[in-house]
């Protein structure tokens, strides 16, 4: 049949990339980044970028590699089994961490603004479950949905959240510019660990009906998704300043109901954020259990219980906010460092060393 | 079949005791016997006495049969005044020509029957189309009769490319069914599909297209059509010229549209017949006319009962001021007023048309103003349930307006439980489900999703109908070789 293969194209990735990135991004950066340099939190997605710039590249070089073997596999043959699935294990921890964080602060933003009288575990019951039915529609509809929602996601974003940088000015817009080198270096590196869909790549090429010229359209979406990264940051921090931007839970979207232009749009925000942060739980739900069973065998639907499941129980465990995005930044540069950096040049390195090999 | 005529009526008789309608009589012409099975009502009895039989007998008595060395030769030489006959070597096949209008004609000492055809059962005259009427373009509709379905296409397409394909499905119906599709343009992959799932059909009968389209249809858990029906020739030759293939059920004044994809249910035949700017706009009205239907009552309770300070200031003045007093919550008020609107649709449907209307008025209007006068429910609902029900009218396909009833319940139900995020989430849900379907393998969201393909035009004719001369290009239903459709000037 004419689309009956499980592929998607390189556009669909490109759409993927682009809301991966997004919906955690915009919601934790600005918050991160006020508390981290103050005024000059604005420049850190430029660092982060051209660090994430750097990462892309590395795991854009094993395209043919990863889209021919998928990364356990791949993995298998330059590594051997039991580094692996210990390789491997990590990533699918990551994804759940991530998952479950991702959960709750969508759940706390959700209470804050929709349901202060629901009980968390009912927030995060209504947000994972839609994630679970998508994850069993395959990655095929995950990328139509993509192609779908970017319009839903961008449209508003370009119409609500753009226009304030045209209401009233930036009154508390007073950059610095005196940033400490390991300070900055530090920050940077904490944005470009944030780009949370970057992982998915090492899990993904093998998805793809086509890998011809896949590094540079991969790299104009995340130049594209820095660029929105960069004015949300830049227009939260600008407007609220950095006490009140390091200090609101979510400033993104407490942004919209205090401008005149978009008072009491709070919603539209939370409804980016949300269906942004959707297709990221898919995706860390899909490629989470899929990787769990290759480590483990054999592909079984009960792993995407497990991995939905798992994210939903470790999701109830924080105290509040705060306490969810310092862990999420604490794994983030943890399995950020060695997902986004140490594996992809690794392999690289052992890709060059054992190419004879490995195509054999 | 037998050489000897008796073993022959001894079996036929069997096969139809206590037939009230049928006509059977054993002739003695010349030195042999023949004899004649039909179904009065069924045949055409003056074509079978008149220029069947008569001529037949006038004829044989001149030359006996058996001197022929074939049934056929006999037949032709016998002054059989017809085309369009056939031998018949089995029972079962000879009973189901029968049963369908044909006239059984044994001669004795062969052991194939003749079928001659001389169908002639009640059927409708062509008329207008009743459920895709339009002001400009062709009037046509399809009859319940299979000939002139196909006749109706043929008429519009004449190519040697255009196939018809015919099968018979039901056990008992032995309903005909005829694939029509262009052989050069359309994707064997899909035509080869279409067989394969009609000729696994097991049932005892096929009564519309309607049963046909649900026995093939792949994702059956899915509200959404996967198929279209229409009754517009032009708009079903139309389908047949983009690639796409037509299934005509004998019976049914509908034809099967296959594969379809979300947007293909916004368009209409008449579309094409306007030019394209009036197009656009009524094609762009119906997307939004449709996202209300789908969203309003379920964006209401969200905005009315969960988040009001959403909504203007004005705004949420005048809604509170009008369900004071209003003794039910929002949400039984809305789920009420729901329910008196698909009630009274539903008796609309039903009733003669020159009730139906005053039943329109009745209901919509006295009910509706009495209803908000006694304080049972507010304006603001009435406008929102009354509009939501006029969006959903605005979408040409009766199929995908059904599913955005459904759905809107859907959202509806969870926006009532958990507000904006039960919304949100039914919705998205939604969109996954949507998403996630294919019909014969083309992605449904086909071209606002997984249509990634290069040199592809179909989102010209999706939000906007573009001028015809800009759309060259067949959408992804037809083969890559017949791609380009207009040649550039």
């Amino acid at each position: 049949m004419y689309s009956d293969n499980g592929k998607i194209s390189a556009r669909q990735m490109q759409i993927l990339l682009i809301l991966d990135i997004l919906g955690i991004s915009i919601i934790v950066l600005p918050k991160y980044n006020a508390a981290a340099l103050g005024f000059d939190g604005i420049l850190l997605p430029l660092g982060g970028g051209i660090m994430g710039l750097i990462c892309l590249y590395f795991i854009c070089r094993l395209a043919p590699f990863l889209g021919t073997f998928g990364l356990f596999d791949g993995l298998t043959k330059l590594t051997g089994s039991f580094i692996s699935r210990l390789i491997c294990l990590g990533l699918v921890f990551k994804l759940i961490f991530s998952l479950s964080c991702g959960i709750r602060i969508f759940s706390e933003a959700a209470k804050l603004k929709f349901l202060p009288n629901t009980p968390m575990w009912i927030i995060s019951g209504l947000i994972i479950l839609p994630c679970l039915y998508g994850a069993f529609k395959g990655y095929e509809a995950r990328a139509r949905l993509g192609e779908l929602l970017v319009f839903i996601i961008l449209i508003p974003f370009l119409i609500v959240f753009i226009p304030r940088l045209l209401d009233g000015g930036f009154p508390s817009f007073m950059p610095n510019i005196n940033i400490g080198k390991d300070i900055y270096f530090k920050g940077s590196l904490t944005n470009c660990f944030a780009f949370t869909g970057l992982e998915f790549l090492l899990l993904t090429f093998n998805h793809l009906n086509n890998l011809s010229g896949i590094g540079k359209k991969l790299s104009f979406a995340f130049i594209f998704t820095l660029i929105l990264i960069f004015l949300v940051n830049f227009i939260t921090i600008s407007i609220l300043g950095d006490n009140l931007t390091a200090s609101l839970d979510f400033p993104t979207v407490d942004i919209m109901d205090i401008s005149s232009v978009s008072k009491g749009k709070g919603g539209i925000m939370m409804s980016i954020f949300y269906l942004s942060v959707v297709i990221y739980e898919i995706g860390a739900i899909y490629l989470g259990s899929g990787l769990l069973g290759d480590i483990l065998g054999k592909r079984k639907s009960i792993y995407m219980y497990l991995a939905a499941f798992g994210g939903y129980i470790i999701s109830l465990g924080f105290d509040d906010v705060n306490a969810v995005m310092s862990f999420l930044v604490k794994i983030n540069t943890v399995f950020g460092i060695a997902y986004f950096f140490v594996l992809p040049i690794i392999m690289n390195v052992l890709l060059k060393l054992k190419k004879d090999d490995v195509y054999v | 079949m037998y050489r000897d005529i008796d073993e022959n009526i001894r079996v036929f008789e069997n096969m139809f005791t206590d037939c009230g309608d049928l006509v059977k009589r054993k002739i003695p012409v010349s030195s042999t016997y023949i004899y004649v099975l039909y179904f009065d009502g069924m045949a055409d009895r003056a074509v079978v006495e008149n220029r069947v039989l008569d001529t037949f007998m006038l004829e044989i008595r001149k030359t006996p049969p058996n001197n022929f060395k074939d049934l056929t030769t006999a037949l032709i030489n016998g002054g059989l005044t017809t085309a369009d006959f056939r031998e018949e070597a089995g029972f079962e096949n000879a009973a189901v020509a029968v049963m369908s209008g044909e006239t059984l004609l044994i001669i004795d000492g062969f052991d194939k029957a003749i079928i001659i055809s001389t169908k002639n059962y009640p059927v409708r005259e062509v008329g207008k189309p009743d459920t895709e009427g339009s002001i400009e373009g062709p009037k046509e509709a399809f009859t319940e009769n299979f000939r002139d379905q196909t006749a109706l296409i043929r008429r519009r397409i004449r190519d040697t490319n255009l196939k018809i394909k015919q099968l018979k499905a039901g056990r008992r119906s032995q309903t005909d069914i005829a694939l029509i599709y262009l052989e050069d343009v359309c994707r064997p992959e899909i035509l080869q599909e279409a067989l394969r799932r009609i000729e696994s059909i097991d049932i005892d009968a096929i009564l519309d297209s309607g049963y046909l389209s649900q026995l093939i249809n792949e994702n059956v858990t899915s509200f959404f059509p996967l198929m279209q029906l229409t009754e517009r020739p032009d708009k079903a030759a139309a389908e047949i010229l983009e690639g796409r293939i037509v299934i005509a059920v004998d019976t049914s004044p509908f034809v099967i549209i296959l594969p379809a994809v979300l947007p293909s249910f916004y368009q209409t035949g008449e579309d094409y017949y306007q030019n394209w700017q009036a197009a656009s706009l009524i094609r762009i009205i119906r997307y939004i006319a449709s996202v209300l239907a789908l969203t309003l009552p379920a964006l209401y309770v969200c905005l009315a009962l969960y988040n009001p300070s959403m909504l203007p200031a004005e705004l949420l003045l005048k809604m509170s001021f009008a369900r004071e007093g209003v003794p039910i919550s929002g949400i039984a008020e809305i789920y009420l007023m729901e329910l008196a609107f698909e009630a009274l649709r539903e008796a609309g449907i039903r009733m003669p048309s020159s009730i139906g209307s005053t039943l329109g008025i009745v209901g919509g209007i006295i009910i509706g103003q009495a209803a908000v006068d006694a304080g049972i429910v507010s304006p603001i609902v009435v406008i929102v349930v009354s509009l939501t029900g006029i969006c959903s009218f605005a979408i040409p396909q009766i199929a995908l307006g059904s599913a955005y009833r459904l759905s809107k319940y859907f959202l509806l139900t969870a926006a009532s439980f958990f507000g904006f995020l039960g919304f949100w989430a039914a919705l998205i849900t939604l969109l996954i489900h949507i998403s996630s379907l294919k019909s014969f393998g083309i992605p449904y969201l086909y071209p606002f999703a997984g249509g990634d393909i290069e040199g592809d035009e179909g989102m010209r004719d999706t939000f906007f109908r573009f001028p015809i001369r800009f759309m060259k290009k067949r959408p992804i239903f037809s083969t890559d070789k017949q791609k380009i459709r207009m040649k550039s000037e």
